[in-house]
């Protein structure tokens, strides 16, 4: 058997627990650079609000309606998500994290249990341990399981999908909601007179194999009750890519320099925390999107893929091929507004072909891997960027004169970090 | 407070632990702050807890944050 768990209206519950005067106020919360609205909680979403919102074009609605703003604050987020896994490892011999606010858990040969009684309890510890309400849905596939946790989500929070008429619930999902089902899927389904789950769970194979590829075949057979979800432990990735908008244009190389460092040392620290090395570096410069013909001639972007004489997982010769190509795609003249770096082409760190004519590359290599090794250990014990390269100058990110750089993510409303940091911790009376 | 702690201290809570008479509880309360209080057992309903404000005047704990388990002092 496999449980879903999914934390309702994860990012505002977050910013609830330690707020409780806003117990029963509407809250929203905000992309990046506070673009749009990518949270709602459900007092929000009954006002009429829904996620994807521009918040400039929202803001006086928002004030007329008292909804409290905040901008994302991931290491809060990522911390209470850390503390939800903590207690899903108590309650299952095995669980999977999917994402920030969802997880599986897994039972296998369980028998002779309540799975919703477990689930309720789930629920309740979750609230009193973490005061974050999340729904749990039972099924014996994940695809199943995600789908029970959505109509977990209308039915008191707890679905089991035996105590369910599982032909009807079927008829009445649309196979678009099923997961694994994106809209271009959903199109080529409804060609085919494919409108609802149970559509889909009869689907004949040897069509869902043709039409939809392997994943889809894999779904169909979900929907069957037969498990066939591969674990994403044990899928190595292809690739890593960081990229963030600027709060602002950045026209300076130097600035755009200190922004490729920062994000070159999250993509190596994400490769090096699954144990890879890269073969290939990539870069991507852009400046605003001119829609419409306006402003075109302010428009410009470009890439760069460099190759690295070996695969390797050391960050300065990382960085030292990223700036090297962003040199080659920077123009004088233009208002970045964005920067990407993708590490191409993983393999597993311990396996890296070495050059054949170089000497001691292994003796090196070994020593790479100490160095980042014990830098990757002092910036996880002590806090991101507190070893950094030297392109960052600046550990707070500032100009000289004091004033933010224009590349910094804009974060108006910024809730203090409430469990990471001392300056943070709420105030008790 | 009189059971140790004292302004300015950083206190160590714990959500996970179980509320019971004369623990002392960070709760949060309608005024919508956080507060530091002593549970008392509520005699009408055994499952619930009361706390005394500043003038023992006595407010049900409508919902608690975690068990004060510790303290960290400044010298």
């Amino acid at each position: 058997m496999i449980m879903h768990v999914d934390a309702n209206s994860f990012y505002a519950s977050c910013e609830r627990i330690f707020r409780p005067d806003l117990n029963k106020s509407p809250i929203a919360v905000l992309s990046n650079n506070d673009g749009i609205t990518i949270s709602l909680d459900s007092i929000c979403c009954s006002l009429g609000f829904r996620r994807g919102d521009v918040y400039f074009r929202k803001k006086p609605a928002y004030s007329a309606k008292n909804v409290a703003v905040f901008s994302s604050n991931y290491t809060l987020y990522a911390d209470i998500s850390m503390r939800l896994n903590l207690l899903y490892n108590e309650y299952a011999p095995e669980t999977e994290q999917y994402s920030i606010d969802e997880s599986f858990l897994f039972y296998p040969d369980w028998k002779n249990i309540s799975f919703t009684g477990l689930a309720e309890e789930l629920r309740t510890e979750a609230l009193r341990q973490i005061h974050i309400p999340v729904s749990v849905g039972i099924a014996p596939t994940k695809t199943l399981a995600k789908m029970c946790n959505k109509l977990a989500k209308k039915y008191g929070g707890v679905c089991n999908w035996h105590e369910l008429d599982g032909e009807s619930v079927l008829s009445q999902y649309p196979a678009s909601d099923v997961w694994g089902i994106g809209p271009s899927k959903a199109d080529v389904l409804s060609r085919l007179g494919v409108h609802t789950a149970y559509d889909l769970a009869n689907f004949p194979l040897e069509k869902a194999k043709k039409y939809l590829s392997i994943t889809g075949f894999r779904t169909v057979q979900e929907l069957n009750g037969i498990p066939s979800q591969n674990s994403p432990r044990s899928e190595i990735r292809q690739n890593i890519s960081v990229s963030k908008s600027f709060a602002r244009g950045v026209t300076a190389i130097e600035e755009l320099e200190t922004a490729l460092a920062e994000y070159t040392q999250l993509a190596v620290t994400r490769m090096r925390s699954e144990g890879s090395a890269c073969t290939l570096v990539s870069i991507y410069l852009m400046t605003a999107r001119a829609y419409g013909g306006i402003n075109k001639d302010k428009e410009y972007f470009n890439s760069a893929l460099a190759r690295l004489p070996c695969a390797t997982s050391y960050l300065p010769s990382i960085l030292q091929a990223a700036v090297g190509l962003m040199h080659s795609v920077y123009r004088k003249g233009y208002s970045y507004r964005k920067i990407m770096v993708s590490l191409i082409g993983l393999e597993k760190d311990m396996e890296v072909q070495h050059e054949l004519f170089k000497e001691n590359q292994q003796c090196k290599q070994e020593k790479y891997r100490s160095v980042m090794g014990a830098c990757d250990f002092i910036n996880e014990k002590y806090g991101r960027g507190t070893i950094h390269p030297c392109m960052r100058d600046q550990t707070d990110d500032k100009k000289a004169d004091g004033t933010q750089s224009a590349w910094i993510m804009q974060r108006s409303f910024l809730s203090p970090s409430y469990t990471t940091r001392f300056s943070g911790l709420p105030e008790v009376f | 407070m009189s059971c140790g702690i004292f302004h300015g201290d950083i206190l160590v809570v714990d959500s996970s632990c179980h509320p019971a008479a004369e623990k002392t509880a960070v709760i949060s309360t309608v005024s919508g702050a956080f507060r530091c209080v002593k549970l008392i057992p509520d005699s009408a309903d055994g499952n619930k807890f009361l706390y005394a404000d500043e003038y023992d005047v006595y407010h049900p704990v409508v919902q608690l944050f975690g068990i004060v388990t510790g303290v960290v002092r400044c010298l």
